[in-house]
């Protein structure tokens, strides 16, 4: 990370340029252009199309006779108490699992981090769910707590004979188990590599001075990591207040077609949106609802951001090659 | 349970050799236990498609099946528009991967190895549009789509990978800013272009990352049901959203076990992908230093 805040900080070069720098200009415009293409048609102008719907009143087909309802999106937004329930639901489930998933990364990074026989075979394992596609992951996870044919009541039923539990109404836990498994794998990779860059050195020293390895994981591994940490806390939390698939896909809505009607403790802020929008035709609504998601994040980011300079260890400039 | 095993394990890895055997214990007996958990889910949906329907959801939950019923399979795939919905999921997934894949490997090695005016600006743009919520582009993007007559066409995901991903620029912006200068300069010398040079001397030499960044992609579609959801219909859609429909008796309760066996099939392309790229995955990501 780093390198690319060196990056933005590189003072523009101004005046003349000469023919080799004007060249290189182009071919850079020319290399990035399949993207900035991309991004203008279908990012950026979307954005501007998006934010103008969310003032009207467009359901799709009313392009002739739309009209302008100015905040009217936004202020009924903050009325419904759908926009609060479904607010709620996604930001507890992502509190829980984003901490909960990148703790048991890293404990599980961490203990694959040194030299044991099988290491690579249980990596692999570990690594294993994340590649598996979300859709039948969910279908998987659904048949395991299925109350009949499911594995976990059966495996309950040894000790407790007679065990149906009806998991189909713990939805809320059924999801985090299922994001904890299918993302785990994911994020230790990404602490495996972040542990390969803590250098053998530091913590050989540390044991030299009688450090027992819970203090050199806390005072010397832990800090090195942060940066990851706070890379993943970013990335993991935008992802997981975004959650709209499985949700739907979990209760079980497979068709193409018919509302959603799904539990309260599923009702995610996305399922949210896209309900209006593609249920019921309300795209002005949804767009605004939107919006105000993208907001929050952005303020979430902020925060995580201004915060990072109190937790997250970056090295000063030290004279080390391979550390980015 | 076993977490906190794991922990009190490595606690007392440095002491006496009776006790590091004890501890090396604990520590396999958690790995395993893991495992069990990590590999159950597919192992069950994969005993479960050998059921018979009638076996499937009695009491007690039985483990295995009386007798296998391999002919679920068959009767999955074939009898079942199954293969016609994976040639459908295939014909967005391939074009749109390798499409994805060119285009940010592009950008990415324009962004590591060239400078030009407004290119920190361009990649702080790349970087944000992480952030920006799948809802809030993908609605316009809808509109616009339905506008150009674009929905129901596999259109969209190759629009979608031409202009590249901000994840996947990024990876290639890692592990191209971190090859070394001297070969770039020696072909610069020879008179290369600078497509020559990203052509036959960067891309040759990043297959990991070239890896990673196509099975991610290709996960990606296989998996996904919001998109083809919205813009597909029942004739041209992929296996996440048309399997959940595929296997209905004429009551219209559904099939489990053939559905367990389209499940199985459904996640089989992605098993064997693992087992090939798996290696590639872990040496892409670590070679592209997306530790920060």
């Amino acid at each position: 990370m780093q390198d690319i805040a060196r990056m933005v900080r590189e003072p523009r070069r101004g005046g003349k340029m000469g023919l080799r720098s004007r060249r290189e200009t182009r071919d850079f415009y020319l290399f990035t252009a399949p993207w900035s293409i991309g991004f203008l048609f279908l990012s950026f102008i979307p954005l501007i199309i998006g934010l103008l719907t969310s003032f009207t009143n467009y359901n799709g087909l009313n392009l002739e006779d739309i009209k302008f309802t100015a905040l009217r999106n936004y202020s009924r937004s903050f009325e419904s108490a759908d926009f609060y329930t479904s607010l709620k639901n996604t930001f507890t489930y992502a509190l829980v699992v984003v901490p909960v998933g990148n703790l048991l990364a890293i404990i599980l990074a961490s203990m694959l981090n040194r030299a044991m026989a099988g290491r690579a075979l249980f990596r692999a394992i570990y690594y294993l769910p994340s590649i598996l596609p979300l859709a039948g992951a969910i279908q998987a996870w659904g048949l395991m707590f299925n109350a009949n044919a499911g594995a976990v009541n059966a495996f309950i039923s040894l000790f407790l004979p007679g065990t149906a539990i009806n998991w189909v109404n713990q939805h809320f836990v059924l999801m985090l188990i299922l994001f904890t498994w299918w993302q785990l794998g994911g994020a230790m990779i990404i602490y495996l590599a972040g542990l390969q860059g803590v250098p053998e050195e530091l913590r050989e020293a540390a044991t030299m001075d009688g450090a027992n390895p819970l203090q050199i994981f806390r005072n010397v591994t832990l800090p090195l990591l942060t940066p990851v940490i706070f890379f993943q806390a970013i990335l993991g939390i935008v992802g997981a207040l975004q959650i709209l698939d499985s949700a739907i896909l979990l209760y079980g809505r497979t068709g193409l077609s018919g509302t959603i009607s799904i539990p309260g403790d599923l009702y995610m802020y996305m399922v949210y949106v896209y309900s209006q929008v593609f249920d019921f035709q309300r795209y002005g609504y949804g767009v605004a609802l939107s919006w105000i998601f993208f907001v929050i994040v952005l303020l979430l980011t902020i925060i995580l951001l201004f915060t990072s300079r109190y937790w997250v260890y970056y090295e000063v400039a030290q004279e080390r090659g391979n550390v980015k | 349970m076993s977490q906190a095993q794991l922990t009190k394990a490595t606690g007392y890895r440095r002491s006496m050799p009776m006790r590091l055997h004890m501890s090396r214990a604990m520590l396999y007996t958690g790995f395993i236990l893991l495992t069990v958990i990590f590999i159950m889910p597919v192992v069950w949906l994969f005993l479960t498609s050998l059921k018979l329907n009638s076996e499937y959801g009695t009491y007690p939950t039985m483990l295995f099946p009386a007798l296998p019923q391999w002919s679920n399979y068959p009767e999955a795939i074939i009898m079942r528009p199954f293969l016609k919905l994976a040639l459908n999921t295939l014909e967005i997934a391939l074009p749109s991967a390798v499409l994805t894949v060119l285009s940010s490997s592009l950008a990415g090695f324009a962004f590591a190895r060239m400078n030009a005016p407004g290119k920190a600006a361009l990649f702080i743009l790349v970087l944000s549009m992480l952030l920006v919520p799948r809802m809030v582009t993908t609605i316009p993007d809808f509109i616009l789509f339905s506008k150009l007559n674009l929905t129901n066409t596999y259109w969209p995901w190759i629009l979608w990978g031409i202009s590249g991903s901000s994840f996947n620029i990024f990876l290639f912006r890692q592990f191209f800013a971190a090859v070394p200068k001297d070969l770039e300069d020696a072909a610069e010398v020879d008179g290369c272009s600078r497509f020559r040079i990203f052509w036959q001397i960067f891309l040759p030499v990043s297959g990991p990352v070239i890896a990673t960044a196509l099975i991610f992609h290709f996960q990606w579609v296989w998996g996904d049901w919001f998109t083809p959801n919205i813009l597909l219909s029942a004739n041209n859609t992929t296996l996440a959203v048309g399997l959940g429909t595929l296997y209905l008796d004429p009551k219209g309760m559904t099939l489990f076990t053939l559905y367990m066996a389209a499940l199985v099939c459904y996640l089989l392309p992605m098993l064997i992908i693992f087992v090939i790229g798996q290696k590639y995955i872990v040496q892409g990501i670590v070679t592209t230093g997306i530790k920060g």
